[in-house]
Formats: C-alpha cells, structure tokens, sequence
C-alpha cells in the first residue's frame, strides 16, 4: 500500500512529520473544512469519495515540499469542475470565486482557477513539456498539481475504473513523466513512470462501477435529502427550451407559408373574378 | 501510517493479496454499495468520511482472516444508529432489518443487529473475560467487530479530536479492548491496541481546534444543492417538539401545587 494520505487526519500527520508549520497546518485544516461543504457525498467511478482522492492529491503536493498554498488548492482543485456550490451552472463564476477566496484566500484560489483553466489533453501535453522554461512559477505549480491529481486517479489501481483510462495512460503518460522531470521532480517522475507502466498490463479485478452512468464524478444524495427542485427542473428546462424555440420556429415557417398560399389563392380567385 | 484499507479500493487490493475469492470481493463490494448509500454525507467529530472509519474496521477484520460475512458486517457495523434510511429515525427496526438481509444476508444482518446490544460493561464482554470459549460463534465475530472499531477509532489519533469525555471513554476501554482481544486468541489485535494506546495517550493533535469546536458523535454534512425531505423534517421537529410540550404540561400540572403550597408560606403565622 502506498504511504500517501487518504483522509484528513493522516493529511494532518503528514504535515507535522514533513515539518510544515503550526500555521500551515491550521490553513490545510480550513481549506479541507471547505472541501468538505462543496465535496459531501461526491464519489468516483470507482466508488472511492472524491474528498479522498482530493486528500491524495494535497498529500502527493505535501511530499514533494512544495508551499502551503499549493497543498490548500491540491485539496479543492476540482472546485469549479465538481465542486457543489447550491447553484444551478458549475464552473467559474464571480460567485463561486468569491465563495472559494473568502474561504481560502486570494492565492490559493489563484492556483484553483489556473487549474481550471490550464489546457490538458494528450494533444497539449508536448506542448506544455516544451514550453515549460518560459512558464511563470504560478503555472509550473498549477502543472504540477495537474500531475499530482492524474498520478492520484492511478494509486491504488483506481483507474482502471474509469471509461478510455488506459488509452489516456499510454497516449499522456510519456508526457507526464517528463514534464515532472523537467519540473525538478525525479522521485515523482521515477514514480509515475514505474506505475503508467504497470497500470496498462493491469486487468480491473472488480467492476465498481456502481449504478451511474456519470463518467467522472457522482453524487449519492443522503436518503433524508433530496435534490432542491430547481437543481433538478431548471436544467432540463434548459435543454428543453431550444428544442421548444425549434418547434415553435418551424411551426411559424409552416403557419406563414400556408398564409402566403391562401393570400395568393385568393388574390388569384379576385383577378379571375376582375377579368370576368 | 498503518497498512490498513481507507478506501474501497484499497479494501478490494488487500481482499485479493489475502486470498479471498471473487464471490467472496462481489459479496463485500454489494456491502460498500450500501454503505455509499448509508453513510453519504456522514462525517466522524474528526471530520473524517464515515465511510473511510467503516472501510477501515473492514479491513482490520480482513487482516485477522475473517469470512467475508464479518467482513461485510463490519462494512455496517453501526447502521442502525447512525445510518440513513430515509424514515428520519434511529434505531433498529424491521424494514432496515428486511433491506440489510435482503441486499446482503441474514447472517450479515444478525451481526449488525447484535453490534449495539454490546457494551464494555455487558454480559457478553463479562463472559468473554471470563471463559472465552463458551461464546458462541456469533458474539464472537461480533465482539471481534467492535474491538476493530475500537482500534479504528484510536488509529492516526482521530479520538484526539473528539470531545474530552468521549476521548477519554476510548483511552479507558483499550485496556480491557486489548485483554479481550488475547484472550479471544486475536494477539495481533492486543498487541495494536497497547501500541496505538500508548501513542495516543502521549501526543498532540497536529491542527488546534478550538473547545467549542469539538464534537461528540458524529454528523451529516448535506450537499449544498440538497434539502431534508419533507417528512424526515417533520417528523424531526416533532421529535424535539413533544418532549419539550410535555416538560410545559407538566410544569402546568405542577403550577396549582406551587402556588398553594407559596400562599401557605406567605399565610403562616411568624414565630418568634
């Protein structure tokens, strides 16, 4: 078994014996206070809480030394991908980016939001390899929480879970462990290498998928609670109203189209009736 | 950090390095599906995912090569108190014992429903002490089950972060916790408890929590999109409401006592 955090409290052990200070320790605390508002009762394919895997991500960061503020966004990194913030959209927002800076402060959501943004697809990965000298420090940091979240996805065998993993590993993988290595990681990079390695030979040993057909992350809702109805009704609503809008648009073509036929048969029937 | 599963994944990784079948993982993984559904949005006073405490007494059960039926129970060893099954209330009843048998086994179920019968004062842990060998199977596997949610409890010094009485409800049982386990032929499982025993009692928490902050069970953390059902509400605010209405009657009742028994005081002649 890996010696990486799965929850909290090891998080918490981790960072004393790794030397981060009582302070440091404190901002984990709040930041993993937060996650838990906006990740309760969120779960992988596999069936592994998504708090866990946000613990494994920050804990990866954590012994890598990296500073504080990076291991607080390690913990809430899918904020605005995942992260349930009671409204309707997900994704960045004013709103949302409020909520995650008063919480967790300026610096850390800086990392968050780069995270969300930063472009990762097997397509970009050489790309990002080659461009990594003229980074700015804030995005070498927020490429290397990239890693530590998809090394994260692998512990454990986690996923294999997952739909098209396996041809993301081999088509990414080369990529990422270079990157890591260019980014002053070698014990990370040594590390992925030896596991992307592994992970493609390996078979799932037990389907987990369990009962959703949702690719990335679901929600089990706790049996006394429910869905607020505008959460559940305004996005079908919303995808029903272009189709709606369609109908509505063809029924006006055909209505006006049957208009211009009667008007021009009647005024066909008057100049017959005029030349009478 | 100890060798024990946190997760499910982890928890599936061990079963099959220790041998257990196929049947055998399918049967526990049935058990976590139903504690995903159980125990979302539950959290321990440490913060820690309710899910992650049951995995891990899971998996120390797993460590002593107990059957997967002990296995699974241990997935839901205190269902019928802090579970969720949608009808707002605590405690055992026959539905939540029709769902655990029908979706798991009778055999799981008879070692959840026998879990909260037993305390450290109980007749069974006194037999256990006592002449161990005359338990029955069943209160054996169970009182294995809550020794390794004992252990759970004290493991990466999560009792720390309860409240002082709880915490200390858990450092004072690890004794006996440890002598049953030897005498129940567990060794391994002693020898834990006096080593976690000893860590704890001598360390620090790593974060402060402030005294008020602290908490003695554990709570249910809802998903901001979510709210309580109507009838789980209700039936709360009942809950809370009657005891206090009946403290106000019987106040009420007492009133014309009081009130006679204050003008006889106030009519008795002085003496002196």
């Amino acid at each position: 078994m890996h010696s990486y955090a799965q929850t909290n409290v090891q998080l918490f052990n981790q960072l004393r014996s790794e030397g981060y200070s009582k302070q440091d320790r404190e901002r984990v605390r709040e930041a993993y206070v937060f996650a838990m508002h906006l990740f309760t009762g969120l779960f992988l394919p596999s069936g592994k809480m998504f708090i866990d895997h946000l613990v494994g991500t920050a804990s990866i960061l954590a012994s890598l030394h990296v500073p504080v503020e990076l291991v607080a966004a390690g913990l809430i990194h899918a904020a605005y991908l995942h992260g349930n913030f009671g409204g309707l959209r997900k994704g960045i927002s004013e709103t949302t980016r409020n909520q995650v800076k008063l919480a967790v402060g300026e610096e850390v959501e800086k990392y968050v939001v780069r995270y969300e943004l930063l472009p990762w697809e097997p397509e970009t990965l050489p790309v990002l390899r080659e461009t990594i000298d003229k980074l700015s420090p804030v995005d070498r940091n927020v490429l290397l929480m990239r890693l530590a979240n998809d090394y994260e996805h692998n512990l454990d065998c986690g996923s294999l879970y997952r739909d098209n993993w396996r041809e993301y590993i081999q088509r990414a993988g080369p990529a990422m462990v270079s990157i890591a290595e260019k980014l002053g990681f070698p014990s990370l990079s040594a590390e992925m290498a030896s596991m992307f390695g592994d992970i493609v030979l390996m078979e799932v040993p037990l389907e987990a998928r369990i009962r959703t057909s949702e690719p990335a992350a679901y929600l089990v809702v706790p049996k006394s609670y429910h869905q607020r109805f505008w959460v559940v009704y305004l996005p079908k609503a919303h995808r029903l109203c272009p189709e709606i809008l369609n109908r509505l648009r063809r029924l006006r073509w055909k209505g006006s189209k049957l208009i211009r036929g009667l008007l021009r048969s009647v005024s066909e029937m008057a100049r017959v009736h005029g030349q009478r | 950090m100890q060798p024990y599963a946190q997760t499910n994944l982890q928890l599936f990784n061990q079963l099959r390095r220790d041998g257990y079948s196929n049947t055998d993982l399918s049967f526990v993984r049935d058990a976590y599906e139903l504690t995903m559904v159980l125990y979302s949005g539950r959290f321990l006073p440490s913060g820690r995912p309710f899910i992650a405490h049951v995995v891990r007494t899971a998996s120390i059960l797993a460590s002593l090569h107990l059957s997967a039926q002990v296995v699974a129970a241990g997935l839901l060893h205190n269902v019928y108190g802090t579970g969720d099954f949608g009808d707002g209330r605590n405690g055992i009843s026959t539905a939540k014992r029709a769902l655990i048998s029908r979706v798991l086994s009778p055999e799981v179920e008879e070692y959840v429903a026998r879990f909260p019968t037993l305390y450290w004062g109980s007749p069974t842990i006194q037999l256990a002490r006592d002449d161990p060998d005359r338990l029955s199977p069943l209160d054996r596997a169970v009182l294995l089950i809550l020794l390794a949610d004992h252990l759970e409890h004290l493991l990466d010094l999560d009792v720390l972060y309860y409240v002082a009485a709880e915490c200390r409800y858990y450092l004072n049982n690890s004794h006996t916790g440890a002598e049953l386990a030897a005498r129940l032929g567990a060794s391994q499982l002693a020898t834990q408890l006096n080593e976690t025993l000893r860590e704890t009692e001598f360390a620090e928490l790593p974060v402060e929590i402030p005294a008020a902050k602290l908490r003695d069970r554990s709570f249910v953390l809802a998903p901001r999109s979510c709210r309580k059902r109507f009838s789980v509400a209700l039936r709360h605010l009942l809950v809370h409401a009657v005891p206090s209405s009946r403290m106000q009657i019987q106040k009420l009742r007492l009133l014309p006592a009081e009130l006679a028994k204050a003008a006889k005081r106030v009519s008795r002649p002085k003496t002196g």
